[in-house]
């Protein structure tokens, strides 16, 4: 019985040899004592070198749940990983309290409440396998990062099926955005939290070089023609970090956004890349929300932010408007407003109205270090056809004439050259050196502490 | 004006131009502004100050950028009076000029508005009806002078309160400058969007008017506006009643706590579910409740209130209708959650009605993501929580997100009615009041009746401990 949770904890590791292991023969509470397993374990490790606390919770029953004592363990092992200054790694399945132990709300000071402690002072990762229940849920909630893998579910309630759609649709976790990472199995899921870890832990790796001599015409095919055609975010991003180095995060929640983790010259960052395939990239409330979180998250642990910017503006209409797009918009501006760490914009094509702002082009963030351009980048206040139409009825002189006129001012006016002639971008980039700009620019930058001195207030 | 030479100063013209600006000098503007049952942008300052105070005004002479149109002070007050009793920045904005439009001078003017209220740490109102930026001034980027009034709001947030009030049709940036605030108060006809009509027309095609886009009831009942109110009067008045909570800390109380004690012992001796939000009135001081976000997630109540002349932040969940127990959803988390991170901002005491409740079932659906949002009330750094009274069933993690049962030994003072239970989380089948408070989970059971009593003291209690770290208000 033993052997399912020590695998489970065990092949986590680099060398299963050298990890000190903590409560694997904990059993359930009975006459003797010597009965059921608990199935909670942890132990102290290195993962890809770095230091870890992992703890997992593999329940032997079939519904899944766990008693006093192993809520006990999980909580030990996040006080040891915050003495310990390390990451906390939380490998989670089951949850439902059992029947028959002592009531879960004699405990004084629950997982969940501690948690909430410790994510201000460590990383905190949560991995769901299977079906996650109740407190354990709510400890996914209060981790940094949740990963999932495909057949896991989520769900505060105790007790009661949960739908796990046929295998072949994407898993309702993926779907909405609710797990950051899902993953085919358990071997994918503990490649993403090892790379997280390294990412996190170790601002700048060694990186080697890399042959990346078509990358730069395929940087140029993305934008090249039809200016109406839309461009994969997911793919820019990957084109312009290390090989083999991203992470994406709630890649279908608010999909106009596309938030990846990842190294650039083996710096660590996080790219925020417009994705004109979701709603021609304009930003409704769930893609603020992403964000505002994202930002916050890169604060957090003090990662660069870069941007990669092709956005009309904030979504308009009336569906928009019932989801209080006005309010979420505001997370993003005052979490860059508020943010530590250096922004690095790059405006790949279009950039309008209070989209532009919140995708790396306002003046409000302090730590916006460089602003530039592709040539095929276009500007506005907002967007050139209700502009041309405003100012055609306008009764100002200067700005009197026709809306196709008008329309013709906006789109010169608004054009690259003009932006980095007025000072309102610091320089044009071509689209095949600007991973080499932006290299340069985080070579110069002095490596912050990556301690999470406060986690990001939600 | 511009190639003008200087005339020769005199008081004359100095007055002239002052008053230039001033409503009795443009009797078509007023006017056009009454027809439409509206104030103008002076009227709403005199109402909102205090009586007998006057603005001291920045930037009265201001006018616009594109010297070719007309605008007095650019088409934004901006100045300095008390309300409340405490000195407050107002910013107003005058739809008679140019639409309400911000144009390059105006968003100084904001901007420095901000780096005042900044500077001197005032509550800062914002009175907004207009159309954003001024399309015939922005034909490229700003770059040379940036407009940093609403970065600036950002700092401020959780500092001073910020005051938002819709009072018109509000788009673009200035829908954002209300998107900045704490709290939104809207009058009925106002209108709310990210981009008016023109905009819309070109991004979607619709032909659309800027109620059709975002009327006011409509972002009440999706959670975007805290309060709707009928007119500029009353939106005014509401500003000045949920200003008095923070200026104002104490405001002796004229409860009857006999009413209050017979009503609540009436309530919970009824069958069925208690009604959270009768309770919540009853212990708060008589008429002191100013609800937040009432149209929206209806089974959460959140009000600022009095309770024996302290201001209180109530926070009631339990089931509205016919239903045995509230069903917590991502919306009741997100603005319980909101509404504590206000209060945990400015230092006001909370108060937590919880009646019957039980979390969502996760499954596929909007609340996939429940578990984020639920993991949002969870707080272990809220000194100032006053008291968790449990009128109802908890059934489940309810427990811990509303129940304060996963930190009682450090958590507020908690006491339970006698016919509060709890169910599930190994409660099997079910604990009631007396078991829990027998096995020293809770404070302890109390008399219904004397609810209001024990909030007053507890609240007392909860004033005087020292305040956590200072931290902003969530935006959502």
């Amino acid at each position: 019985m033993t052997d399912g949770t020590r695998t489970r904890l065990r092949r986590f590791f680099d060398d299963a040899g050298t990890i000190v292991e903590y409560g694997a023969e904990v059993v359930q509470p009975g006459a003797h004592d010597e009965g059921v397993l608990e199935g909670v374990a942890f132990a102290f490790g290195e993962a890809e070198g770095e230091s870890c606390i992992v703890a997992d919770c593999s329940p032997r029953s079939s519904e899944g749940t766990i008693g006093q004592r192993g809520i006990a363990e999980l909580i030990r092992a996040a006080r040891i990983a915050v003495r310990a200054d390390v990451p906390l790694v939380l490998l989670l399945e089951g949850g439902a309290y059992r029947d028959g132990e002592a009531p879960f709300y004699l405990q004084g000071r629950d997982l969940s409440s501690v948690l909430a402690e410790v994510r201000e002072r460590i990383p905190v990762v949560g991995v769901a396998f299977g079906s996650v229940r109740g407190a354990l849920a709510l400890a996914l909630g209060l981790s940094h990062v949740v990963v999932a893998t495909a057949a896991a579910t989520i769900t505060l309630a105790e007790a009661g099926a949960v739908a796990v759609e046929a295998s072949d649709a994407p898993s309702p976790l993926a779907r909405h955005g609710a797990a950051d990472a899902v993953c085919a199995d358990e071997d994918e899921a503990f490649s993403v939290v090892r790379r997280w870890l390294q990412i996190i832990r170790n601002p700048q790796a060694e990186h080697a070089a890399e042959d990346r001599s078509d990358d730069g015409e395929r940087l140029r095919m993305l934008v090249a023609g039809n200016s109406r055609r839309a461009i994969d975010g997911r793919r820019l991003t990957d084109l312009l970090l290390d090989r083999g180095s991203s992470i994406r995060l709630r890649e279908r929640l608010g999909g106009a956004v596309q938030t990846t983790l990842g190294r650039m010259g083996g710096r660590s960052v996080g790219i925020v890349a417009s994705h004109s395939m979701v709603n021609a990239a304009a930003i409704d409330a769930p893609a603020a929300a992403k964000l505002g979180d994202f930002i916050e998250f890169c604060d957090t642990f003090r990662l660069p932010v870069i941007y990669l910017t092709d956005v009309p503006g904030l979504m308009a209409g009336p569906a928009a408007e019932r989801t209080a797009v006005n309010r979420h918009s505001i997370r993003p501006y005052n979490a860059q407003a508020r943010s530590r760490t250096p922004h690095l914009t790059v405006i790949v094509r279009r950039g309008f109205g209070q989209g532009l702002v919140v995708m790396g082009g306002g003046h409000h963030v302090p730590g916006s270090a460089l602003k530039l351009t592709w040539p095929t980048g276009q500007f506005g206040v907002m967007g050139n056809m209700g502009a041309a139409t405003i100012r055609s009825t306008s009764t100002s002189s200067q700005a009197s004439m026709s809306a196709d006129e008008a329309h013709a001012d906006l789109v010169s006016r608004g054009a690259a050259g003009r932006a980095v002639r007025d000072f309102s971008m610091d320089a044009l980039v071509e689209p095949e050196d600007t991973r080499e700009q932006l290299i340069r620019f985080l070579t110069r930058l002095p490596l912050a502490s990556q301690t999470s001195e406060s986690g990001a207030r939600r | 004006m511009k190639n003008a030479p200087i005339p020769h100063p005199s008081t004359e013209d100095l007055s002239l131009r002052h008053e230039r600006v001033l409503d009795a000098m443009r009797p078509e503007a007023v006017a056009k502004q009454h027809a439409r049952g509206q104030l103008t942008a002076r009227e709403r300052i005199a109402l909102l100050l205090d009586e007998g105070e006057e603005l001291w005004e920045s930037g009265a002479l201001a006018v616009p950028a594109d010297d070719s149109l007309t605008a007095p002070a650019d088409g934004l007050v901006v100045g300095i009076g008390h309300v409340q009793g405490r000195r407050s920045m107002i910013v107003s904005c005058d739809y008679t000029s140019l639409g309400g439009s911000l144009g390059i001078t105006s968003h100084a003017k904001l901007t420095r508005a901000m780096y005042l209220a900044e500077r001197h740490r005032l509550p800062v109102f914002a009175l907004v009806e207009g159309g954003g930026a001024r399309a015939q001034e922005y034909r490229s980027l700003p770059s040379l002078r940036p407009a940093a009034a609403f970065g600036t709001m950002a700092r401020l947030s959780g500092v001073v309160p910020l005051v938002g009030l819709a009072l018109g049709r509000a788009f673009a940036g200035h829908a954002i400058l209300l998107g900045e605030c704490d709290t939104v108060i809207a009058t009925e006809t106002a209108a709310l969007g990210i981009a008016g009509p023109p905009l819309v027309k070109a991004s979607t095609g619709q032909d659309l008017t800027p109620e059709q886009i975002g009327a006011a009831w409509m972002h009440a009942e999706s959670g975007g506006v805290e309060c709707l109110v009928k007119d500029d009067v009353a939106a005014i008045a509401a500003a000045r009643e949920y200003a008095r909570y923070f200026t104002r800390r104490f405001v002796a109380g004229e409860g009857s706590e006999a009413t209050a004690h017979d009503a609540l012992r009436e309530i919970a001796a009824r069958p069925g579910p208690v009604d959270v939000h009768r309770v919540s009135a009853l212990v708060a001081d008589p008429g002191s409740m100013l609800e937040l976000r009432a149209a929206w997630s209806r089974q959460t109540t959140t009000a600022l209130a009095r309770i024996g002349g302290h201001t209180v932040g109530i926070t009631a969940v339990g089931p509205t209708g016919d239903a045995d127990s509230a069903v917590l959803s991502r919306d009741d988390c997100d603005k319980i959650a909101r509404f504590a991170s206000l209060c945990d901002a400015f230092a006001i005491p909370r108060l937590d009605v919880i009646g019957s409740v039980r979390a969502a079932a996760d499954t596929d659906g909007p609340d996939t993501a429940l578990f984020r949002h639920a993991s949002r009330l969870i707080r272990t750094d809220d000194a100032r929580a006053a008291i968790v009274c449990l009128v109802g069933r908890l059934d489940g993690v309810a427990q811990l997100l509303l129940g304060r049962f996963g930190d009682f030994l450090s958590g507020p003072t908690h006491v339970m009615w006698p016919g509060a239970s709890l169910r599930g989380l190994g409660a099997s089948p079910e604990s009631g009041a007396f078991r829990v408070a027998e096995q020293y989970a809770t404070d302890d059971v109390i008399d219904p009746g004397s609810t209001r009593e024990l909030a007053v003291r507890a609240i007392d209690v909860a004033r005087e401990s020292p305040r956590g770290d200072p931290h902003h208000v969530a935006v959502w």
